[in-house]
């Protein structure tokens, strides 16, 4: 007989829900107190994950590219995001990044999640691109990337050279340019004043232009592991797909017509030859 | 003398033994049937003298079983508490380490205790935290199927709540379980729920247009699943 008496059961309740803590904002698990800041981030996990599995100096090693590497990042995204370092996050399974999951990390304005896992006597580089998974979630059918991507580098290739890991900061371009410009299009989609809305989709336009330009860059090439082809593929698709979606909207608006220009400076090193971009 | 007192003489004297006499056998026992036996009576000597002994070995069982039931009572409710209390503790310290499927399980468990453990739920999903707040929702769900009124009363209070107590992201989440367990009591404040998305887009936690539209939606969702678990309760009658 499972009967709890009510008033027993009200004081139980009460005293649960005090003893949680209140405090309300640490929306992103794992991270330090400055993800609850306005605006949209990139968040690194831990790379503690990696200890024991390689030695030390490579884990040092390992975690000093990140840093180089996202610090470099830091100054072309500084303006659009800011970096996290999440010392308690790790990066998870596929599975685990449910629409449930994904729906709040977006709310958070989550751009893009980083980790690295060890994977035999490889590194795995796992990338989880926030609003492309949204948005796989919301707008099921479409075929194009799922938002999770994972780039695996040999340990004795990271050893003789970290300057190779990221490709040189490729990947990450590539896919923070595909998070932001997916973020501005779905904001620019639901804003009601023109003017807004035509800054929004402009900028749309500019972040998937500079991912078009970065694809060359993130290419695998076959004496490097990066990106599996099959999942370059996916974003290559997904962002030619986009800034061409970008472009027709952009045509299709009275309210945007002075907004299709997009200058050199937008693009990244190589510049695509999507006509979208032109 | 006797006459002088309305009496008869003599005469009537014979007359007044002889009556009492048949008086006095008509209200005597009659005696025992050769042959029946004593039994009864000797049952009903024992049952004399057990009785007040057997009245209060009742009273007393019953007494007994009273204070009995009150104590497993006491001790369920407070293995219920320490039982909540260590799932309210793993979900609201869950780390790195912790994996999707046990904070799933614990979510659950803690939604099995139904009314009980709505408010506990909703603080967590309070707290933050992804996948933290994903199980809690599923527990939430769970506590809903198994005390409809005691979770939805919850649920409504919060989404209703106009202390700015909790945040938006909470009163999304708890909207979207709220359509999910079809509950009733949720309907207007979700009705209501525009007018004050707009005026929470204005201060923090921060909300963008995609937020906005989103959580304008799941409102929406929510508000139809309502009506369509009012539609499928009442057609049985």
């Amino acid at each position: 007989m499972v009967v709890v008496h009510r008033a027993a059961a009200a004081a139980i309740a009460a005293t649960l829900a005090l003893a949680v803590p209140q405090a309300a904002g640490a929306g992103i698990q794992g991270c330090p107190g400055e993800a609850d800041a306005a605006g949209e981030k990139v968040v690194i996990g831990s790379v503690e994950e990696l200890a024991g599995q390689v030695s030390e100096r490579l884990k040092r090693a390992i975690l000093s590219a990140f840093e180089l590497h996202f610090e470099k990042a830091e100054a072309d995204l500084a303006q659009e995001a800011l970096i996290v370092y999440c010392d308690r996050r790790r990066i998870r399974a596929s599975g685990d990044y449910n629409a449930d999951v994904v729906g709040l990390l977006n709310d958070e304005r989550v751009l893009l999640e980083v980790g690295a896992k060890p994977d035999a006597q490889d590194i795995n580089v796992t990338y989880v691109v926030i609003p492309i998974r949204h948005f796989a979630f919301s707008a099921p059918g479409h075929n194009l990337a799922d938002g999770y991507h994972s780039a695996v580098y040999a340990q004795a290739q990271i050893s003789e050279g970290l300057d190779k890991l990221f490709k040189g900061n490729a990947e990450l371009r590539l896919m923070a340019a595909l998070a932001l410009g997916l973020r501005q299009e779905r904001n620019a989609d639901v804003e009601s004043d023109a003017a807004t809305r035509r800054t929004l989709m402009g900028r749309a336009r500019q972040f998937y232009c500079d991912a078009v330009g970065s694809l060359e860059a993130a290419r695998p090439r076959p004496d490097f592991f990066g990106l599996p082809e099959a999942e370059w593929q996916a974003l290559k698709d997904f962002a030619e797909a986009s800034a061409r979606r970008a472009f027709e909207k952009a045509v299709d608006s009275p309210s945007l017509p002075n907004n299709l220009e997009v200058v050199a400076s937008e693009r990244a090193d190589t510049p695509g030859d999507n006509a979208a971009c032109s | 003398m006797a006459e002088a007192n309305g009496g008869n003489g003599p005469h009537s004297s014979t007359e007044l033994a002889a009556a009492i006499t048949l008086l006095a056998e008509a209200l005597r026992p009659p005696a025992p049937k050769p042959g029946s036996s004593k039994l009864p009576e000797f049952f009903r000597e024992v049952a004399k003298t057990l009785l007040p002994s057997i009245v209060m070995f009742g009273l007393g069982y019953v007494f007994i079983q009273g204070v009995q039931f009150d104590l497993q009572r006491e001790q369920f409710t407070a293995a219920t508490a320490d039982k909540l209390k260590e799932y309210v503790k793993t979900l609201t310290t869950a780390g790195a380490e912790t994996t999707k499927a046990d904070l799933e399980a614990t979510a659950l468990a803690l939604g099995g205790f139904g009314g009980v453990a709505a408010f506990p739920l909703i603080g967590i999903i309070q707290l933050g935290g992804e996948q933290r707040v994903s199980a809690a929702k599923s527990g939430l769900k769970q506590a809903g199927r198994i005390a409809p009124a005691a979770t939805c009363d919850a649920l409504a209070t919060v989404i209703d709540d106009a202390t700015d107590a909790y945040d938006w992201r909470t009163i999304k989440a708890l909207t979207e379980v709220a359509g999910l367990v079809g509950c009733a009591e949720a309907g207007r404040p979700i009705e209501d729920l525009p007018e004050k998305i707009e005026s929470w887009a204005t201060r923090p936690p921060p909300m963008t247009n995609e937020a906005k539209a989103e959580f304008q939606a799941t409102a929406d969702t929510a508000l139809a699943r309502i009506q369509a678990a009012a539609r499928r309760k009442s057609s049985w009658w």
